[in-house]
């Protein structure tokens, strides 16, 4: 692990994911930091407590430092809080607090900030968790919110909640010219307090939007499930425990994109939620994620093999591979000499893959459907007719703008940037066509419909696949993303720069010794 | 097993004032037997041993025993308290897998591992008993170290009756075996007559706890070890409780007063035996104490933690906590009054009661000293226990060690004040260390929801 004293450019703020977990989000921000080779950057990266620390990247040359944040582990004070400290501090949380889980204040979030900032050496679980003042602190507010919860779910929910605040606020935050958050939630809350701190442009961009998966996992949550029979009390349960994370999940999200001085996302279909949480529109902005044409426009398309389907994807639930399944389950019935692949790793959740398995067996598929593996992509695209993308959940699957730069229609639910993607956005100019079918969630049917009658009707798969090829080429290119994020960047240091001319001096060497280091 | 709480709650329902009465024998029998027993043992022995053996053979008998009784209660106090701990975290945690037997194997084999060097070193190099007193006496010893440990065991199961029916037996037995064997071998035989009352009541124990518990488990020490490490405050406390119990007389035999025997032990009957008949008038509030422990105090703290496991609204949970919080306050206040009675009735009735149990009046004093101070020490053990129970460990540590150091300084201080002074720095020090101690407990008991959630 690297460490500097010296000033980043940018600050990356990640959460649970690069440098310590393979995915999407990991590959793009290592591809951001390559791609972005005459800046420096300094990486934070929160992580849960008991996270595995084993490099999943490689740090580029450009990554100056790195900085982990433990979330929900609270450092040792080295100091003692004088009483009319501690009452101040438990003045603020006071009001503060009770705002997070409801209406936030970003004055009143500022002057913790400080607070905390000012007392850092003498706070600790001890004093923000452990306290008899923050029992009482908790106890009134549990009394004033959700009186009929239970109480042990709203206590540990508390610490969960606000153990991963104050975690976030006591942290070492290491200074860069730009701050940059991968995320709204604890990311976004370390953005907002970067804002506070040194007033310096704060940037987020979201791939999915963070608070729309907190709620699915929330709602999810067998945990705080209140089973107990309340005899019907509709007044009881006018807010309960899930209420809280979600209502404290949007605050920091509030707080993030207050901070920030523009919101990135990866397509258009993201902003009306941005909106919804918060965001200020004037704020948002859309960079797409491109991928390197070249690179798969070299792959040569096979001729003479079977109508083959794939479904490019990790082998989990999120992915909805068994929709996938039954749908070439139903498809083999009309064409016997169909070829299907899941081209992904099984290895994450054996349990869901084993479930595959059978459901394969069960519909004696499997001399027609097969599980390559994690494998090259590139080995199989050139076989490939029509992609599946049949996700519960997605951001901007990269593997429609992948098998589509070589022509390969897909067919995908109406998740994330899918039907972008596939139909184009509302401002393209001239409209290009659809570059592939968009069907329901789980929908085996209309899956197999749609890849049938791309596979069988050969003028429309040549719409489709010539649209979808030139929507990737015109709007999807690496070159793009790249020069975006460039511009993006040195305007927001230029900005660092005039607020403080101190930078100014450090940029222009710096950027010139990186450049002279990238020659 | 229908266990101590069962039983006490069958004679609890008896509403009448005869019935009251009864319930308060009852208890106290229950709960406070052996030592009851143990005492009268002792006392018969004497006052019909004094026709069979000298005086002086008398006083090493007792003083052998005060001597082993002291030191094998401080010896295994760490064990008892890490057991009754494992098998207390075993029971909530209903754990399936029959270690319990474990455990006891390992504390009862560590314990004896020590109490034999320690006591056959000890009656080697400071007395001169011949070696057959030196074996049986050692032999005394570890047995009285293994007996504390299994009855912690039987204790921790809740069957005090078991206990109470294996002294009744053991010390039938060791009364008329140290009384045949006195006159032909002396101390020897008044030492071997006691000590198989004490094998009959290990063996008795034992032969309960084999009849209730499995053994499938082949760790041993092991078991203990990770039980001494992970209870080790409480471990400690147990320690510092024991050693609180005996430092006042400890430090008295230091006076000038205390009487060395011919073979070199050293006592001071005069304190010790006033000292030991004021906490004999402590006896009924410590049954009611373990009565009330184990059909109200323990039973709404359970239900208080149910309350929070079973994940209730706080107003269901706080609910709880003033049920026990009623009855703890108003359990006190009956203690409080019963010992309001008991004391001021031993006042009066010191210079009757002395002379009968063969005292004499230069004790008066110290007997009464020792009542205000043992009423207030037992009270403060009621508080510790509360406190343990509430699992606050390192409270009670800190009301045991103040209780110790107290009762160590302030009854040296009485030792250079001279004779008129002696049982009051055992009193000072447990009226202190009591005030400290409830005033620590209250505070506790009002934050006690608190403390099922607050990390220390």
């Amino acid at each position: 692990m690297r460490n500097s004293a010296a000033h980043a450019d940018i600050c990356l703020i990640l959460e649970g994911t690069y440098p310590y977990a393979k995915g999407g989000v990991s590959s793009w921000t290592h591809d951001l930091i390559l791609m972005q080779p005459h800046l420096t950057f300094h990486v934070v990266a929160l992580v849960a407590p008991d996270a595995d620390l084993t490099m999943a990247y490689e740090l580029p040359t450009n990554v100056l430092g790195m900085t982990i944040i433990k979330l929900q582990k609270l450092p040792q004070p080295t100091a003692r809080l004088s009483t009319a400290d501690q009452q101040r501090l438990l003045h603020t949380l006071q009001t503060v607090l009770p705002a997070l889980a409801g209406d936030v204040n970003a004055a009143s979030f500022a002057s913790l900030v400080q607070l905390l900032r000012q007392h850092q050496t003498a706070l600790g679980s001890a004093q923000l968790l452990d306290s008899q003042e923050i029992w009482e602190l908790i106890v009134a507010m549990y009394r004033q919110s959700q009186p009929l919860s239970p109480f042990l779910d709203y206590y540990w929910s508390w610490r969960g909640v606000f153990s991963g605040l104050f975690s976030i606020l006591l942290a070492e935050l290491p200074s860069a010219k730009v701050y940059h958050a991968i995320s709204t939630g604890y990311a976004g809350l370390l953005l907002a307090r970067a804002k506070e701190k040194t007033g310096r442009p704060c940037l987020i961009t979201e791939h999915g939007i963070y608070n729309n998966e907190r709620r699915i996992e929330i709602a999810s949550a067998a945990w705080l499930e209140d089973s107990r029979d309340r005899n019907l009390q509709i007044a009881g349960r006018s807010q309960d425990i899930k209420d809280f994370w979600i209502s404290v999940f949007e605050s920091y999200a509030k707080l993030a994109y207050s901070a920030a001085d523009e919101i990135i996302t990866l397509f258009y279909d993201n902003q009306s939620f941005q909106i919804a949480d918060g965001a200020p529109e004037e704020k948002l902005r859309v960079i797409p994620n491109g991928i390197d044409v070249g690179r798969y426009q070299a792959i040569t398309r096979s001729a003479e093999h079977p109508p083959t389907v794939a479904l490019i994807g990790r082998v989990v639930p999120i992915k909805d591979i068994k929709t996938f399944i039954k749908a070439v389950a139903q498809l083999v019935q009309t064409m016997p000499d169909l070829h299907a692949l899941v081209i992904g790793s099984a290895a994450e959740d054996p349990d869901y893959a084993a479930e595959c398995n059978g459901l394969v067996n069960y519909y004696n598929v499997q001399h027609k459907l097969t599980f390559t593996g994690a494998v090259r992509l590139e080995d199989y695209l050139g076989y490939i007719d029509v992609i599946a993308l049949t996700s519960i959940s997605e951001s901007q699957p990269l593997v429609i703008l992948e098998a589509g730069s070589l022509g390969i229609p897909c067919v995908a639910t109406d998740v994330g940037s899918c039907r972008e993607l596939l139909e184009g956005r509302g401002d393209e100019d001239p409209p290009l066509g659809a570059g592939g079918i968009i069907v329901p969630l789980v929908d085996p049917t209309a899956t197999a419909a749609a890849l049938g009658q791309l596979l069988q009707n050969r003028v429309f798969y040549k719409c489709c696949s010539r649209a979808i090829r030139d929507r990737v080429q015109r709007y999807y290119s690496k070159e793009d993303q790249q020069r975006s994020y460039a511009e993006l960047y040195a305007r927001h240091i230029n900005r660092a720069a005039a607020l403080n001319p101190a930078l100014a001096e450090q940029a222009a060497t710096a950027s010139s010794s990186n450049a002279q280091e990238h020659v | 097993m229908a266990g101590v709480s069962l039983a006490f709650t069958k004679i609890g329902r008896v509403g009448s004032l005869s019935g009251l009465t009864r319930l308060t024998l009852q208890t106290t029998l229950a709960a406070t037997g052996p030592w009851l027993l143990t005492v009268l043992s002792l006392v018969l022995i004497s006052s019909i041993g004094r026709r069979l053996v000298t005086p002086e053979h008398l006083f090493e008998f007792r003083a052998l025993l005060i001597y082993n009784f002291a030191f094998s209660l401080v010896l295994a106090a760490p064990f008892c308290m890490a057991s009754a701990r494992f098998l207390a975290d075993a029971d909530y945690s209903h754990e399936t897998k029959p270690r319990a037997l474990s455990m006891l194997w390992a504390a009862l084999l560590t314990v004896w591992l020590f109490a034999w060097p320690l006591a056959l070193g000890f009656y080697l190099l400071v007395t001169s008993f011949p070696p057959a007193l030196i074996f049986v006496a050692s032999l005394n010893f570890s047995l009285l170290a293994g007996l504390w440990v299994v009855m912690a065991f039987v204790a921790s199961r809740n069957d005090y009756l078991a206990i109470a029916k294996a002294f009744a037996a053991g010390q039938v037995l060791g009364t008329a075996s140290s009384l045949l064997l006195a006159s032909s071998l002396n101390v020897l035989g008044l030492m071997l007559g006691f000590t198989a009352g004490l094998v009959m009541i290990f063996m008795m124990l034992f032969a309960w706890i084999l009849r209730h518990e499995s053994h499938n488990s082949r760790q041993t020490v092991s078991l203990l070890v990770r039980g001494l490490n992970r209870s080790r405050v409480l471990v400690f406390t147990g320690l510092v409780l024991n050693v609180s119990i005996w430092t006042d007389k400890w430090v008295m035999w230091l006076a000038p007063e205390a009487q060395k025997s011919t073979h070199g032990l050293i006592v001071y009957p005069t304190y010790d035996s006033a000292m030991f008949l004021a906490y004999l008038a402590m006896v009924p509030a410590m049954g009611l104490f373990f009565y009330h422990a184990e059909t109200g105090f323990r039973p709404l703290l359970k239900r208080l933690m149910d309350s929070i496991q079973n994940r209730l609204t706080l107003a269901e949970i706080e609910a709880c906590h003033l049920s026990l919080t009623h009855f703890i306050n108003s359990r006190f206040r009956s203690y409080l009054l019963l010992m309001g009675t008991i004391v001021p009735l031993g006042f009066i009735l010191a210079p009757k009661i002395l002379p009968m149990v063969g005292g004499t009046y230069l004790q008066l004093g110290i007997f009464r000293f020792g009542l205000l101070g043992a009423c207030f020490q037992v009270l403060t053990m009621f508080v510790i226990i509360m406190l343990i129970n509430f699992d606050d460990q390192k409270g009670a540590l800190r009301i045991a060690l103040l209780g110790l150091l107290l009762t160590a300084l302030l009854t040296m201080i009485t030792l250079f004040l001279g004779f008129p002074t002696y049982g009051m720095g055992f009193f000072f020090a447990s009226f202190i260390a009591f005030l400290y101690g409830f005033t620590y407990f209250l505070s506790t008991l009002k934050r006690a929801v608190s403390l099922f959630f607050i990390h220390k």
